[in-house]
């Protein structure tokens, strides 16, 4: 049930602008945060990549690729260029292939 | 007695009202603009009083939290799109009018009909229909019948089912003790893939599978369209191919019969998809 609470983490920072921010701001905390109100928890490995906004990671988990890519643009966008952001997502994932992210 | 007055099939890609705006714009954009207007006048002369709004929620009101394989909108009106897609694709908020009573008619005959839709009194709608309206109805002055359906989030109801649910809204239709000339309007895209190492290439993702597709649709092909449109199948084409799901729910509502127009655009990116099917003066489509 975890990778269901994984894209759930995803879904709720990227439709929510106060999240966004609070998220983009320290990760780690607002990961933590948010977990604690929750009852389902993380696995160690999905904790560690939502801390640390680890996009590839996140999609070899079988986060749902269309929330991960909007997600991914509104975490990374202020601190690198778009351009910059589609191609290394591009590059990582193609060495992923395409893992299965049914919940 | 109802009458469906037109059908049209088109695009719901939600990069495109700003990069049509954008003076630099690829040159491909011009058949585009130009198939769209074409759509939108396509609507103004069949002057239906109601749309269906045929459409796949994009993990928004949808999550895998409570899951509908299909839903109906009843409402008097509905908000359109939300904060993601006001800042990952610059689309505006907007208020679209809605048919509560055709909305309960048409939940109650698919009941008796077989199929069990769920229903929101609360919906909100995302670029799945707010960007078809925006090309082909920007007034946003007719009320909607939203019906939005699941392809995104696997297991997908099969392509047979998104069929029989398209037949099924046109026996209901069909049969309403109504004057109202009422238009279905689908969205759905061809190959496409978005969050996987193949988005965003200037390319069509899959031309073999396009040229197919639209075969399927201009032909009346259902048992083509169903017997290639698994889960599966669609994912080799692109990872978010499923949303041509849609249209095989339109080709139901259409009763499998040859579309007026079926065509896929190539403007430099994936395929932008364009049907109709054209009812002549005092008939059904």
């Amino acid at each position: 049930m975890s990778k269901y609470l994984m894209n759930k983490f995803i879904h709720y920072v990227n439709m929510n602008e106060a999240a966004e921010k609070e998220y983009k701001t320290a990760p780690r905390a607002f990961v933590a945060k948010w977990e604690k109100g929750e009852k389902l928890k993380f696995t160690p490995e999905e904790r560690e990549a939502l801390c640390n906004r680890d996009y590839a990671k996140l999609y070899g988990l079988g986060a749902h690729p269309f929330t991960l890519w909007s997600w991914t643009e509104a975490v990374w966008a202020h601190e690198i260029s778009r351009e910059e952001l589609v191609r290394d997502y591009k590059e990582k994932t193609a060495k992923i292939g395409y893992p299965d992210f049914k919940t | 007695m109802a009458r469906i007055v037109t059908i049209i099939g088109i695009t719901h890609n939600p990069f495109m009202p700003r990069l049509f705006g954008r003076p630099n714009r690829p040159p491909g954009c011009a058949k585009v603009i130009e198939r769209i207007d074409l759509m939108r006048e396509k609507l103004k002369q069949a002057q239906p009083d109601v749309l269906i709004a045929i459409g796949n929620d994009h993990l928004h009101q949808f999550f895998m939290d409570n899951m509908p394989p299909f839903l109906i909108g009843k409402m008097d009106a509905y908000d359109g799109t939300f904060y993601d897609e006001i800042r990952e694709f610059g689309l505006p908020p907007c208020r679209l009018p809605g048919d509560v009573e055709l909305s309960d008619q048409i939940m109650e005959g698919l009941f008796d009909q077989g199929v069990d839709l769920a229903y929101s009194n609360e919906l909100t709608i995302d670029h799945s229909i707010v960007v078809p309206l925006m090309f082909v109805r920007p007034e946003t002055d007719i009320p909607i019948v939203p019906i939005l359906t699941n392809c995104i989030a696997p297991p997908l109801p099969r392509p047979k089912r998104f069929y029989e649910v398209g037949r099924a809204i046109r026996a209901v239709v069909d049969a309403l003790p109504t004057n109202k000339r009422i238009g279905v309007l689908v969205s759905g895209h061809l190959s496409l893939e978005i969050g996987g190492p193949r988005q965003f290439e200037g390319r069509l993702m899959d031309p073999e599978f396009d040229a197919k597709a639209i075969g399927w649709i201009a032909n009346g092909d259902a048992q083509g369209a169903v017997n290639n449109c698994s889960f599966n199948q669609l994912k080799k084409s692109g990872n978010m191919t499923h949303g041509f799901l849609n249209f095989l729910m339109m080709m139901g509502v259409a009763n499998a019969s040859r579309a007026s127009h079926a065509e896929g655009v190539d403007a430099g990116f994936p395929a932008v998809p364009f049907f109709s099917w054209d009812a002549k003066e005092g008939a059904s489509v």
